[in-house]
């Protein structure tokens, strides 16, 4: 009973802060797509390299999603740290999450021995270098966690969606 | 928050009392006296009742406009971040591509049926050493992967001295999985080949593992004393261009799918889960001595 009391308080606790935590939310995912996409994004050719060696997709959409990818993760990036359509941002990061770790997790299936490229680098791995497919997965299936629940709550403090939303609430109650 | 949180409970009392009013309504549409008993004691409330009710409905209109306002400001916020998002896409691979140099080849592309292969060379590759050796090696790599490099490095030396001492035949695959870079640099690996000089060609382009374009890939030919003019046309031409992707696709029949492979007459030494690399470095020298010892024993029996 008084577990059950403690979890409800806290729940309320979390519903009444909810723009706070939406905002860390936003933070961090934000970061993780700046720091990917930045890292990736002067090297192109490493990051085709990369999407080649999971050997999912044809060499040519390979290359076109290797090039393209950088740039989407820093305008990721930029939008959810700016708070410009969160629910949007949220949906596409979940997406591009999952399909990481389907990637990753299909690549530890098929025995490749790869390193997942998410922050630079990428491709086929030595021998001397052992994978860390658990470690990666895990990460990413933290981050699909953090924007699914951006995705229920995209409202947050600071940001141009909140901006928009007082704004629109002064008009409406002056 | 607070007003946002306010605004919203306001919206939502107006969007329940609308729906109270236009029970009411309805209520009043089919004749309120009879359905209500005590209707018939007030008349004279109705009028003004009616008047509150009209209120609400307008109230529930506009909030259902703003609602819908809403709605569409939001849907329209999310397709201007989804056109931003493959913008953003377009321009990394615009830029990309505007990067890469003219006639860049693309790796994956099928060769013609009937291609100049170098002499000294086969379709599928080039081999090194004495044709009766009894033991042969293929080594399948692409000019620009580091691994390779690095067991070429690790590996030099023994192959140098089993080659010399007739072991061994080796048979250099300089498949191009990379990109086009890897093509240009196997090409010119072809020109090398027709001096003989694909071992130390292939030592000095690993040295300088960047992209290297066809000037410096000629540079790269000048430090390993390939100065010849049919040598720095040949590269200068990809010559052999097609032929690297020959070697490509003959690598992928059969069966290469990553880079450093080796087979050793015929088979290959497949990294063991986890291995480091100088368990992988091990096991191939232990399987070309096998074979070496193998073939040395039948030879005896006969």
């Amino acid at each position: 009973m008084a577990v059950t009391d403690r979890m409800k308080t806290t729940w309320r606790a979390v519903c009444r802060h909810r723009l706070w935590l939406s905002l860390c939310a936003r933070v961090v995912l934000a970061g993780f797509w700046l720091w990917a996409g930045l890292s990736k994004v002067g090297d192109p050719t490493g990051s085709i390299a990369a999407v080649k060696a999971y050997r999912l997709l044809p060499d040519a959409a390979a290359s076109v999603v290797g090039a393209a990818l950088p740039m989407v993760e820093i305008a990721l990036g930029l939008t959810l740290l700016l708070g410009f359509a969160v629910r949007a941002g949220a949906v596409v990061s979940a997406v591009l999450q999952l399909m990481f770790i389907i990637g990753i997790a299909t690549a530890a299936a098929r025995g490749l021995r790869i390193d997942c490229g998410c922050f630079g680098g990428g491709g086929e791995l030595s021998s001397t270098e052992s994978t860390r497919y658990t470690a990666e997965i895990g990460r990413d299936i933290g981050l699909l966690l953090v924007a699914g629940m951006l995705a229920i709550w995209p409202m947050s403090r600071f940001g141009l969606d909140y901006r928009h939303q007082r704004r629109e609430a002064k008009q409406l109650h002056p | 928050m607070s007003q946002g949180k306010n605004h919203k409970k306001r919206a939502r009392s107006a969007r329940s009392s609308g729906g109270k009013s236009s029970a009411a309504k309805s209520s009043a549409a089919k004749g309120r006296p009879s359905s209500k008993p005590d209707a018939s004691n007030t008349p004279s409330r109705s009028k003004p009742k009616r008047l509150t009710e009209q209120r609400w409905v307008d109230s529930d209109r506009i909030a259902e406009h703003r609602a819908a306002q809403r709605r569409r400001t939001r849907i329209y916020r999310s397709l201007i971040a989804v056109v931003i998002l493959l913008a953003a896409g377009t321009v990394g691979w615009v830029v990309y591509r505007s990067q890469l140099p003219s006639g860049l080849p693309d790796n994956s592309a099928k060769p013609p049926a009937n291609y100049a292969v170098p002499a000294g060379a086969t379709r599928d590759g080039v081999p090194v050493g004495q044709t009766d050796a009894p033991v042969t090696v293929d080594l399948y790599f692409d000019f620009r992967c580091p691994h390779c490099r690095d067991y070429e490095r690790a590996t030099a030396q023994y192959f140098d001295k089993q080659v010399e001492a007739g072991t061994v035949k080796m048979v250099y695959h300089p498949i191009s999985i990379i990109d086009g870079y890897s093509v240009w640099a196997a090409a010119a690996a072809g020109c090398a080949t027709e001096t003989n000089a694909l071992p130390r060609f292939t030592r000095e382009v690993f040295s300088q593992q960047d992209q290297l374009n066809r000037e410096e890939l000629v540079a790269v030919g000048k430090n390993v004393d390939l100065t010849s003019p049919e040598f720095i046309r040949c590269v200068q031409d990809s010559k052999y261009q097609n032929w690297a992707l020959g070697v490509t696709q003959a690598a992928e029949k059969a069966g290469v799918r990553s880079t450093p492979s080796v087979a050793v007459n015929g088979e290959a030494v497949v990294p063991r889960p986890r291995g480091s690399f100088e368990e992988f470095i091990d096991d191939t020298k232990r399987t070309v001595a096998d074979a070496a010892a193998k073939a040395r024993k039948s030879q005896a029996e006969q």
